[in-house]
């Protein structure tokens, strides 16, 4: 027998192997391609992106995104003297939808028009929900002492009471904890953005294969309301400017046609909480009724996914915009 | 244990290399068989015990009936074999329709869970009862090679419906594994999944949002949905059954084709014969024939098309929308073989062909297609609707001005992909669909085919990824 011959067929299959991948690695460039990140556990934010890079999403919607020089998703323009402080989630990230069309850009041109500095400035980022918001809120006004007013994005206020009371436990504020950590990466750290940045394929069959982290129900108890109490006075005590949730509930469509907004089970406690300590909220989910009813258009979702489930589309940056250039008129802003 | 998990994989590389080595014919058997019970206990254990006295009957039903030649002896068999289907799938819906009609409130209907495959491998089983019974085959007198053929692990979930006459003498032979049969099946193999998990889940989840709330859409939404789902069921099962055939290759069986461009049909007839063909035929060969098919006068071949295909939509499940839609293909079919006879009349009669319509024939085929498909797919809402009320909400959404505007992009982009398979089947492979068998010794189709496995990873749809026929 000649060895030879399924030797070489061995290696042939390798070497297509390769080629294989690298070609469709090559295609991911264009559909969904990652940025690195890094941890910044005592910063603004709980990690930041690399400045300068690209970030496409194409799994849904689809946006080309340069990462602003402070790791977020802003046009990226300087900082202004005051600015208005968004913190959130990938909804004020902004995913699959074009730069422009964010609700912090759209609020920034009513807020300043073409100014070369940035009035309204996103520190938003990936899973940064209530429990790492309250976390990172001393750090934030720490990091970003010329903020004005602050807006934090959430979805959903139903976490269990003792993750929002440790949550209390503010990280303590590091001024280094920002895109400067880049240049002190480990060799792991370093090996890992690259291959997020340059082998988006692999990174695609991770997320594919991810699975998404499920909370129980929680209910309203005095423990729960306790848990708000102190946290958003403790928020409230770090800062003394116009503080303000952006809630935006989820949305469902009923079998008889209509929009149905799904609230978090404990928003009527954590709403009454926010009035103890004189933060305001806005809740989206009227002007999303409102929107559904007059043009028949949902928040979320995309021509790609589903409607109504996923990340803010053009539409729910619109109406998030509208409800806080609202805000800032009536508060004089 | 679905054919794309790792414990599959896992099976079928280790029962093919024993399969491989296996001296005997009877020795492969057994392996089949064994790769066959670990497939289907996998799923679910307990009914392990159902398939195997299915095999039992058929397989003393046989022998007896070979000593004794006795007509009696298969149809008890076939009876026993329908009671088992009856039991499992329709049960709770005779009930319920029962009690509906006679106005008996307060049933409660019994919570039995349907057998995986259990209207596949009934159907075989009645094959084979049918085919001894003609003569058509010997009675097999081997318990584990019919064992084998009756729970043969590729198809007993969804098909394709193989029928003993083909595949029985197929186990007559020892069985190797052959480089140009497991590039043929990889293919196939590839095929099928690209079919199912980057086409149909991921415009299955776009169907689904529609279907859910049918009354939030206007009508653009509701046509693409329709249309998604044409694409979606035939996408899911055609990619099925490539599956299921092309593992079949790799272990050197032939299981037919069961698909062959569907959507190109020009009429009901032709439809049938490129959709779930092993089904149609089975229905054809085992309830149309029978009945007496085209051989008893008009009004009566009217009436056996009809039933046949009421038939073939209760087979699909117990529920009323399966029976309408049955029901809709019955009356599509007979109105196609009224025209064809009063056609037929015309042309003995001595009348002449129009000379416009056979120098437009291109333009007619293309509306017929056209016209065949709009119907098919307005059955497919029948058939995918949970009841007809649900049905008429989708289809009174064609008419329906205001609503969510939702025109699915994957939708868009595979029906366009699959309209110019489609041309090309037409124009350069004689109406038939189009089959990928590459030489993978060169180094180029080596490359195509690894570019083509990592572009399905990278599409793949990581949702919801059951099978529409599975549950059948």
């Amino acid at each position: 027998m000649n060895i030879g011959k399924p030797f070489k067929g061995a290696l042939q299959w390798i070497a297509a192997l390769a080629i294989g991948f690298f070609v469709v690695n090559f295609i991911c460039f264009f559909y969904e391609r990652p940025v690195g990140w890094i941890s910044t556990d005592q910063g603004a934010s709980i990690s930041v992106w690399h400045p300068g890079t690209y970030y496409v999403n194409g799994t849904e919607g689809y946006a080309v995104t340069k990462i602003d020089r402070y790791g977020y998703t802003n046009e990226d323009k300087p900082l202004g003297d005051s600015y208005i402080l968004v913190m959130g989630s990938s909804h004020s990230q902004g995913k699959g939808v074009d730069v422009t069309k964010r609700y912090p850009t759209l609020v920034n041109s009513a807020v300043c028009g073409n100014n070369e500095k940035l009035g309204v400035f996103s520190i938003a980022s990936d899973r940064n929900y209530l429990p790492s918001l309250i976390n990172h809120f001393d750090a934030a006004c720490k990091a970003y002492p010329n903020a004005s007013a602050i807006v934090i994005e959430i979805k959903s206020v139903d976490y269990p009471s003792e993750e929002i009371i440790s949550a209390c436990q503010q990280a303590v504020f590091d001024p280094s904890h920002t895109v400067a950590l880049f240049g002190e990466q480990s060799l792991r750290g370093r090996a890992n953005n690259f291959l997020k940045e340059y082998f988006p394929l692999i990174t695609l069959i991770r997320t594919q294969s991810r699975a998404k982290t499920v909370y129980g129900v929680v209910e309203e108890t005095p423990e729960q309301e306790y848990a708000f109490q102190l946290s958003l006075s403790a928020i409230r005590a770090e800062f003394d400017g116009d503080i303000v949730f952006l809630y935006h509930p989820e949305t469902a469509l009923s079998e008889d046609g209509n929009i149905q907004i799904v609230y978090s089970n404990l928003w009527n406690a954590f709403q009454k909480a926010c009035g103890n300590n004189n933060i305001d909220v806005i809740d989206l989910g009227p002007a999303f009724e409102r929107e559904y009813h007059s043009s028949y258009r949902l928040p979320y979702g995309f021509a790609n996914t589903t409607p109504g489930k996923g990340h803010f589309n053009e539409v729910g940056h619109r109406i998030a915009a509208d409800a806080i250039n609202e805000y800032l008129e009536v508060h004089g802003k | 244990m679905i054919f794309y998990s790792i414990p599959f994989f896992a099976l079928f590389l280790l029962a093919s290399v024993l399969i491989h080595f296996a001296p005997k014919i009877k020795w492969q058997h057994a392996l089949f068989l064994t790769a066959n019970v670990i497939f289907y206990g996998y799923w679910d254990y307990r009914f392990l015990l159902l398939l195997m006295g299915v095999v039992t009957v058929c397989y003393f039903a046989g022998i007896l009936y070979d000593k004794k030649k006795k007509n009696l002896i298969i149809v008890i068999a076939e009876i026993l074999c329908l009671i088992v289907l009856c039991v499992f799938k329709y049960l709770n819906f005779f009930i319920t329709a029962f009690a509906s009609a006679f106005h008996i409130s307060n049933v409660s209907t019994l919570n039995i869970i349907l057998p995986l495959g259990v209207s596949f491998y009934i159907f075989q089983s009645l094959s084979y009862l049918i085919d001894v019974k003609r003569g058509t085959i010997t009675a097999e007198h081997d318990y584990v090679k019919l064992g084998a053929y009756l729970s043969f692990f590729p198809q007993i979930t969804s098909g394709p419906i193989v029928k003993a006459h083909d595949f029985l003498p197929q186990m007559n032979r020892l069985h190797r594994i052959k480089k140009e049969n497991v590039y043929k099946g990889l293919q196939l193999f590839l095929i099928g999944l690209t079919k199912k998990i980057v086409i149909a889940d991921r415009i299955g989840a776009a169907v689904n949002a529609v279907y859910s709330a049918p009354l939030a859409y206007n009508w653009i939404s509701i046509l693409f949905a329709i249309l998604g789902y044409s694409i979606q069921i035939y996408c899911d099962f055609s990619g099925y059954s490539d599956m299921a055939i092309g593992i079949a290759a790799i272990w050197d069986f032939d299981l037919g084709k069961n698909f062959n461009a569907p959507y190109l049909a020009v009429n009901p007839s032709d439809f049938w014969k490129r959709w779930h063909i092993s089904l149609s035929s089975w229905f054809r060969d085992y309830v149309y024939i029978p009945l007496g098919g085209n051989r008893k006068g008009k009004i009566r071949t009217y009436f056996n098309l009809f039933i046949t295909m009421v038939l073939s939509g209760l087979w699909h499940g117990a529920n009323i929308t399966f029976v309408v839609w049955g029901a809709m293909h019955g009356i599509w079919s007979m109105l196609h073989k009224m025209l064809k006879d009063a056609a037929g009349k015309n042309k003995r009669q001595g009348r002449a062909e129009d000379p416009g319509r056979s120098k437009h024939r291109g333009v007619v085929t293309f509306v017929y297609i056209l016209l065949n498909f709009a119907f098919v797919s307005v059955a497919w809402v029948v058939f995918r609707a949970d009841n007809m009320r649900h049905a008429l909400q989708i289809l009174s959404g064609i008419f329906r001005m205001n609503g969510v505007n939702y025109v699915s992009v994957y939708t868009v982009c595979y029906a366009v992909l699959l309209i110019g398979f489609h041309l090309f089947a037409c124009f350069r492979n004689g109406k038939n669909a189009l089959t990928i068998n590459m030489n993978l010794d060169k180094f180029r189709n080596k490359v195509i085919f690894c570019v083509w496995v990592f572009l399905i990873i990278m599409l793949r749809y990581a949702g919801d990824t059951a099978f529409i026929y599975a549950q059948f």
